[in-house]
C-alpha cells in the first residue's frame, strides 16, 4: 500500500515537473497537458522497474533497465501524440525525457572533481555514460516499434 | 579610373536580379536559420529545406548544415548561398520550431504561395508568443521542487521551502544576466554561486532535517545540461559527427560552469 501511494505520488510529481518544464522550453499551449502525460507515464515505468527488480539486480543495472524501458515508452507515445496534434515529435520527446536525463550527474562530476572526491566523480561519470547510452538505445527500439506499426513521423 | 570601377559594381545590370529562385533560396535559408537558432537537430533542418525545395520543383537540391552555418545549393539554377547563424546562446524555443513546421507543411501542400511563405518566415520573431517571464520563473521553481522530491525521495518541509526560494532567485538572476549581456555560461556560473551562497547562509541558520546536498540537487535542476547531453549523443548516433561534438562541448561547458559555481563556496559548509 505504501509502495502504491508512493508510485502515485511520484507520477503526479513527474506530471507537474514536465508540465512546468514546458514553460521553460516554450512549447505550444495545447501540447502542455499531453507532454505532461508522456513524462508521467515514462517516470511511472521507470519507478516500477526500479521497485520490482529491487532484490534481483545491481543498482546501476536497474537504472539502465528502467531508463531503457522508459525512453522506449516515450518514443512510442510521443509519436502517437504528435500525429494526433500535428506537431513535430520533438515537442513530446524533449520535455518527456527531462526527469530521466543525467543532468545532475554531469554537474556532480565537475563538482566532485573540484572538491577532490575522485571516487564519487568517477561513479557519477559512469552513471552519466550508461544513462545517456540507455536513452539513445531506448529511442532506437521505439523507432523500430514505430516502423513496425507503420506510422511515419511528420516533419 | 577607380571611380568608374566602384560605380560599375553598383550598376543596375550587375545587381542580382531578384528572381523566383532567389526568393526560394532566401526562404530556405531563413527556415533553416530559425530552426537551428532555436535548438532543432541537424536532420530536421536538412529535411525541412529539402521539402521546401522539392515542393517548389527544384531538382537535385543540396543542403549542408552545421551548428553555425547553413549552405544551400540549387545545381541546375547555378545558385549557391551560405547563411551564418549568430553565435548561439543555446535556448530552446519549441513554439518557433512548430511554426516553421506548420508553414512548411502548408507550402508543401500548395496552400501557400512562395511570397507568403517568405513573409511569414521573416515575421516569425514578432508573431510567435512566448510565456511571460514570471511564468517561466514559476515553472523553474516547480521543476526544482518536484524533481528534488522525485530524485532524493525526501520531502522535509524545510528543504522544500528552501529549494523553492533558492531556485526562484537563481533562475531570475540567470534570466537577467543572459538577456542583458548575452553570456550564457557566465549567467549559469553566477546563478550557481548564488545557490551555493544561499546554502552557506542557511547552513548556519537551520538544523538537522535541512541538508544542503538535497536542496542543491533540486535547485540546480533547471540549469544542468541533461537534455543538451542527450541531444548531443543522439546527434552523433544520427551521423552528424561535427555538430554532435560541438554540442557535447557545449553541454560540458554548462556542466563545468554549474559545478564550479557550486564548488566555489562548498568548502565552508
Amino acid at each position: 500500500m505504501v509502495i502504491f501511494l508512493n508510485l502515485v505520488g511520484q507520477t503526479i510529481l513527474a506530471y507537474i515537473s514536465v508540465f512546468s518544464f514546458g514553460f521553460i522550453l516554450n512549447i505550444p499551449r495545447k501540447t502542455l497537458n499531453r507532454a505532461g502525460i508522456v513524462g508521467a507515464s515514462a517516470w511511472l515505468i521507470y519507478e516500477l522497474v526500479f521497485v520490482l527488480t529491487q532484490h534481483l539486480l545491481d543498482k546501476n543495472w536497474r537504472i539502465v533497465l528502467g531508463t531503457l524501458l522508459a525512453s522506449t515508452v516515450i518514443g512510442v507515445m510521443s509519436l502517437s501524440m504528435s500525429r494526433a496534434q500535428k506537431v513535430p515529435v520533438l515537442i513530446y520527446n524533449i520535455p518527456g525525457i527531462f526527469p530521466l536525463v543525467p543532468g545532475a550527474q554531469a554537474y556532480q562530476v565537475v563538482r566532485n572533481l573540484v572538491v577532490g572526491n575522485r571516487e564519487v566523480a568517477g561513479q557519477n561519470f559512469e552513471l552519466l555514460v550508461i544513462i545517456a547510452g540507455a536513452i539513445v538505445i531506448g529511442f532506437w527500439i521505439a523507432e523500430i516499434i514505430n516502423r513496425l506499426r507503420s506510422i511515419k513521423p511528420l516533419t | 579610373m577607380m571611380d568608374s570601377i566602384t560605380t560599375k559594381l553598383n550598376d543596375e545590370a550587375l545587381v542580382p536580379h531578384i528572381s523566383e529562385a532567389h526568393l526560394l533560396m532566401d526562404a530556405c535559408l531563413l527556415a533553416g536559420e530559425i530552426l537551428m537558432a532555436n535548438g532543432s537537430e541537424i536532420t530536421r533542418v536538412e529535411d525541412v529545406i529539402l521539402r521546401i525545395g522539392r515542393a517548389a520543383g527544384i531538382e537535385k537540391l543540396q543542403v549542408y548544415a552545421l551548428l553555425n552555418a547553413i549552405t544551400v545549393s540549387f545545381p541546375t539554377q547555378g545558385l549557391t548561398q551560405m547563411r551564418t547563424i549568430p553565435p548561439r546562446i543555446q535556448t530552446m524555443d519549441m513554439e518557433k520550431i512548430v511554426a516553421v513546421n506548420d508553414l512548411t507543411r502548408k507550402f508543401t501542400a500548395h496552400q501557400m504561395s512562395l511570397v507568403e511563405l517568405h513573409d511569414c518566415l521573416s515575421q516569425i520573431d514578432r508573431t510567435i508568443p512566448t510565456f511571460p517571464v514570471w511564468l517561466q520563473i514559476l515553472g523553474a521553481t516547480s521543476v526544482s521542487v518536484s524533481l528534488m522530491v522525485m530524485l532524493t525521495k525526501s520531502a522535509a518541509p524545510i528543504n522544500l521551502f528552501l529549494t523553492a526560494i533558492t531556485s526562484c532567485l537563481a533562475y531570475t538572476i540567470y534570466l537577467m544576466i543572459r538577456n542583458r549581456f548575452n553570456m550564457r555560461y557566465f549567467a549559469l556560473f553566477v546563478a550557481s554561486v548564488l545557490i551555493s551562497l544561499m546554502m552557506l547562509v542557511s547552513s548556519h541558520l537551520f538544523k538537522s532535517p535541512f541538508d544542503p546536498d538535497i536542496v542543491i540537487v533540486g535547485a540546480v535542476m533547471p540549469f544542468v545540461p541533461g537534455v543538451a547531453l542527450t541531444n548531443a549523443v543522439r546527434e552523433i548516433m544520427a551521423g552528424n559527427f561535427i555538430s554532435g561534438q560541438g554540442r557535447i562541448i557545449e553541454a560540458l561547458l554548462s556542466a563545468a560552469s554549474v559545478g564550479l559555481g557550486i564548488a566555489l563556496l562548498s568548502f565552508f559548509y
